[in-house]
């Protein structure tokens, strides 16, 4: 498993931002993608529940001449506590697997409704 | 064809199905009965307190059994599950699954689905499938399509318990537990050509989801097999082919459907045959179902289009029984053709017969029922047309009845033919009932007499007679004697126009005509024995008043 730090912590504009391409290992068989959100530890991050931010990957089969949705989500700031555990949710998670390719090449977005202060990792297994 | 979620699939509890507070969790579905050629999907979640999940599908019905398509957990206990069976003959049962947490007890709560797909492949071989995990409110789990129209489900499990599942998409929501939540959900319609399908999962707060997203192949995979670069093909249509024969590659895929029945494109389910192409059947195209037969065309059933149903036959061309087109039901026989019975088209039901064509009953046209006649030509009946019931004979031409044309009923004659009259009852047009005639004719003077006058009528009218006679006679003067009948009665003169009805008159007197004749011509002796001296007028007045009196 190998975690890689697409957007350090930082207030990033509303918006578009775009990681990637990235070459996929044949090994690899899911990819994450973490998405910091509040938690009383830091409430300037992702604050307010208006506030969204929408996740997009894509994996190419042909080292990256086209490529296909592999996930997306769609949420809002805010501390939530997980019912669960009673924890605070540190970060919204996306987790797919990847269809098995020796030319794979991985790509994404990650839209912000308003300027917000995040960070986002993405980790392959 | 579409794959469509088949109306046989059990209703599945929206509680939950798989309750446990041990290390194993299992439940049963209702009783169901799958169609022949059809798929089952499995989709099931559970929360557990952790452990390795491992789960177990079973069932009753007849020889299916389950290959997984994919199991996904998450770090939390939360897990999701998908199986897949085929049914290749229709039979009747459950479907149990259980699930085991790997001996850590504790709760593990969550719910199945049983779907049944039909128009799915065959084979599923090389159907795709996704999984993974999210804490997002709101996502989409994908998968890449591999043929045009293929179906795509999705399970997905949120353990963390305290939100509502819901899709975009077409689902079904279960609620298992304090933190067991999960749902089923499917496109409404199938894919189009290959490519991303995704699947929406959505939970209201914090969710912790394990999901499934996969792929069910459509039958009909000819075309997109056909376009998909084998892969002992480079790519592009005139990429150069190092595979295995046509034949091999049909073996293979899953669209063995096609070439059913010598060429046939079809569908088949228990009692049901449906080809579509002409060479169907013997060259047919047809609908089949458990006792009915529709083929369609011109060389079905020795080159008839028709439609069979189990006791009728409906032919519709003409080469049909011997020639005819018709319709046949049990009891009842419509051929339509004119070389039909014996040359005649009719329509026929039980005790009924309706011959149409002139040939028919020795050339006549005629309705015939229980005890009525009717022909309508002259020829019938020795040249009569004419409407007979029972007791009833109603000839209408002048030749019938010995030349008479009449209205016959019991006890009733009434001629109408004029130029019969002449020939009819000695020229005399009458009404007859029973035991009573009426003359009604210019020549009514031919008879005797009416003799079917009331009494009192007759008594008044002679009466009336009587003194319009002596009225005339004060008025008028003495008219010359009639030699004749003064010969024929005496030395009594006769007024010339006078004729008398004795036989009216005898029947009066309740005598017969001769008895009162001879009474009458002594009374006249005497009279005029003793009325010599009298005057003639005044003689003759007298014996006529008392002969009326």
């Amino acid at each position: 498993m190998t975690t890689v730090s697409v957007l350090p912590t930082a207030t990033y504009p509303a918006g578009i931002h775009n990681f990637g391409p990235i070459a996929v290992p044949t090994a690899i068989v899911s990819i994450e993608i973490d998405i910091a959100r509040c938690t009383t530890a830091d409430l300037t991050i992702w604050p307010n529940a208006g506030d969204t931010i929408a996740m997009d990957m894509e994996l190419s089969m042909d080292g990256g001449v086209t490529y296909s949705s592999l996930a997306s989500s769609l949420d809002g700031g805010g501390i939530e506590v997980r019912t669960k555990t009673g924890l605070e949710v540190p970060a919204t998670i996306v987790q797919t697997g990847l269809t098995a390719g020796t030319n794979r090449m991985l790509k994404g977005s990650i839209t912000l409704s308003a300027a917000i202060k995040t960070s986002a990792t993405v980790t392959v297994t | 064809m579409a794959i469509v979620r088949d109306a046989s699939s059990p209703t599945t509890s929206t509680s939950g199905n798989l309750t446990s507070n041990g290390t194993n969790s299992s439940g049963t579905s209702a009783s169901f009965t799958p169609p022949s050629g059809s798929w089952i999907t499995i989709t099931a979640f559970v929360d557990s307190t952790g452990g390795a999940l491992t789960w177990s599908p079973t069932t009753t019905l007849a020889g299916v059994s389950f290959t997984s398509i994919a199991n996904q957990v998450n770090a939390s206990g939360g897990g999701a599950v998908a199986y897949r069976g085929f049914v290749a003959n229709s039979s009747t049962g459950t479907i149990s699954l259980s699930v085991n947490n790997g001996g850590i007890n504790g709760q593990i709560d969550g719910a199945f689905w049983i779907d049944v797909w039909t128009g799915a492949a065959q084979s599923q071989t090389g159907a795709a499938s996704n999984s993974g995990t999210s804490t997002s409110a709101n996502f989409n789990g994908t998968v890449t399509t591999t043929l045009t129209g293929s179906q795509v489900v999705g399970i997905g499990c949120d353990d963390d318990g305290s939100n509502t599942p819901s899709s975009t998409d077409t689902f079904n929501e279960a609620n298992a537990g304090s933190h067991a939540d999960g749902l089923r959900a499917y496109k409404a319609s199938n894919s189009g050509a290959p490519g991303t399908v995704n699947v929406n999962f959505q939970a209201t707060t914090s969710p912790v989801w394990s999901w499934i997203v996969f792929e069910i192949l459509p039958a009909t995979a000819w075309a997109s097999i056909a376009s998909t670069p084998h892969p002992g093909r480079s790519p592009g249509i005139g990429g150069a082919r190092f595979y295995q024969s046509p034949k091999a590659l049909n073996a293979a895929v899953s669209s063995n459907v096609t070439v059913a029945l010598i060429g046939q494109s079809a569908t088949f389910t228990a009692g049901t045959l449906t080809p579509n192409t002409d060479t169907a059947l013997a060259g047919q195209s047809s609908t089949g179902t458990a006792g009915t037969l529709l083929p369609s065309l011109a060389k079905a059933l020795s080159g008839q289009t028709g439609t069979f149903t189990g006791g009728t036959v409906t032919p519709a061309s003409a080469v049909a029984l011997a020639g005819q087109t018709g319709t046949l039901s049990p009891g009842t026989l419509t051929p339509s053709l004119a070389t039909a019975l014996s040359g005649q088209s009719a329509t026929g039901s039980t005790g009924v017969l309706t011959p149409n064509i002139a040939l028919a009953l020795n050339g006549q046209t005629a309705t015939f029922t229980a005890g009525l006649l009717a022909p309508s030509t002259n020829a019938a009946l020795s040249g009569q047309s004419g409407t007979f019931t029972a007791g009833l004979l109603t000839p209408s031409t002048d030749t019938a009845l010995s030349g008479i044309s009449a209205l016959s009923s019991a006890g009733t004659v009434t001629p109408s033919a004029g130029g019969d009259v002449v020939i009819a009852l000695t020229g005399v047009t009458a009404t007859f009932t029973a035991g009573v005639l009426t003359p009604s004719g210019a020549d009514i003077t031919a008879l005797p007499g009416p003799l079917d006058w009331p009494p009192d009528r007759i008594a008044d009218t002679a009466f009336r007679r009587k003194k319009k006679r002596r009225q005339r006679e004060i008025e008028q003067p003495a008219q010359p004697v009639d030699p004749i009948r003064v010969g024929a009665i005496g030395a009594i003169p006769i007024p010339p126009a006078k004729t008398y009805d004795f036989r009216s008159l005898a029947e009066l007197s309740g005598k017969s005509v001769e008895a009162f004749r001879a009474e009458i011509d002594q009374e006249i002796a005497r009279l005029l024995a003793e009325q010599q001296e009298r005057d003639d007028e005044e003689a003759i007045t007298l014996i006529l008043a008392a002969l009326e009196d």
